[in-house]
């Protein structure tokens, strides 16, 4: 299970920061193998960080889209103030 | 102006090259996540996850408020023959656009017979046509007749003219 | 003349308006009925009643699928799936 990634920033790219950790953190191999509606939602993730979103996409409830999430090794990017 | 969508619209509009031009004539959509659940093709995915990740697409916050209106909705089109079978992304898509005064975007007919024929249910209703011919007026299309035949050939849809009687 | 014991009929439904009939000879006129009928019992039917009647909900819900996949198959059948009569002027 991927553990939540912690950054430090201050930067105004804070959400470029985050899609960056989590697209080179994820297993492609994994998500590439989905079928396109999980894929699709991880892939929204990945870029967007908004689970919620993701989890109606996927037609996934919060919990089993976390399961899916941990599955794929995106992390959930949390970004702290110095 | 903000709109309320339901899923048959964004099947069918998703297919369209010039798609981007609803963004330029309202400032956001409604959707209910059953319309989310229903999606699965790439075309409507990958338009819908860019919508969503723009902030265009909004899911509907307010759901259980406009259940007494789903009701009545679902209701008459169990009843009246004249109504086409609605499911609830239709059926919630008219009640939004009724609460929040949106322009429903569907390609339902169930939906625009129980606008027509039912005034408490009144709402500005939009299929494929009558947006293309609001960007056509707005000036973001040049020519509407030959966008009519780009649409059909992309998405599949037809488009029949008529005389007015 | 008593009513007593009968049931009044709903003759709304035997209404149809112009825009339908014009939307039903479209899909009858493109479908490719050779695919159609090459199509599983169930499938066939749902395809039929979509041509008839124009309603996408009923006819999906009788197919079985979701609906996406139920427009796959109208589209393989080569029948329109959306159809806009314009009334002119």
């Amino acid at each position: 299970m991927p553990e939540p990634t912690v950054s430090t920033s201050s930067s105004a790219n804070d959400e470029a920061i985050e899609r960056d950790i989590r697209r080179e953190e994820a297993d492609w191999n994994f998500i590439n193998s989905l079928p396109l509606k999980l894929k699709q939602a991880l892939l929204f993730y990945i870029e967007v960080g908004d689970e919620y979103k993701a989890a109606k996409l996927a037609g996934l409830s919060l919990d089993e889209f976390e399961e899916l999430r941990m599955k794929a090794r995106v992390p959930k990017v949390i970004l702290l103030e110095e | 102006m903000i709109c309320s969508i339901d899923t048959c619209f964004l099947i069918d509009w998703s297919r369209y090259r010039g798609r981007d031009v609803l963004k330029k004539l309202f400032d956001y959509g409604f959707v209910i996540d059953e319309v989310l659940e229903e999606i699965k093709s790439e075309s409507t995915l990958t338009y819908v996850s860019s919508l969503l990740a723009e902030g265009f697409l909004v899911i509907y916050p307010f759901k259980r408020e406009i259940e007494p209106i789903v009701r009545k909705i679902v209701d008459i089109s169990a009843r009246d023959p004249r109504v086409r079978t609605l499911d609830p992304p239709e059926a919630y898509a008219l009640a939004i656009g009724v609460r929040e005064n949106a322009v429903v975007l569907t390609e339902s007919r169930g939906v625009m017979n129980i606008v027509r024929l039912y005034p408490e249910f009144s709402s500005t209703v939009w299929r494929s046509y009558e947006v293309l011919r609001r960007a056509h007026e707005l000036g973001f299309i040049s020519n509407l007749g030959e966008e009519l035949d780009e649409y059909e050939r992309e998405t599949g849809h037809r488009f029949k003219k008529v005389l007015r009687r | 003349m008593s009513m007593r014991g009968r049931q009044a009929i709903d003759l709304r439904k035997f209404l149809e308006d112009e825009e339908s009939m014009i939307e039903r000879d479209i899909r009858r006129e493109e479908a490719d009925w050779n695919f159609i009928n090459s199509l599983n019992p169930r499938l066939m039917w749902a395809v039929k009643l979509f041509i008839e009647r124009g309603d996408l909900r009923l006819a999906q819900h009788m197919s079985g699928l979701d609906l996406e996949d139920f427009i796959e198959i109208l589209r393989s059948a080569k029948v329109p799936v959306f159809i806009t009569v314009i009334k002119d002027p």
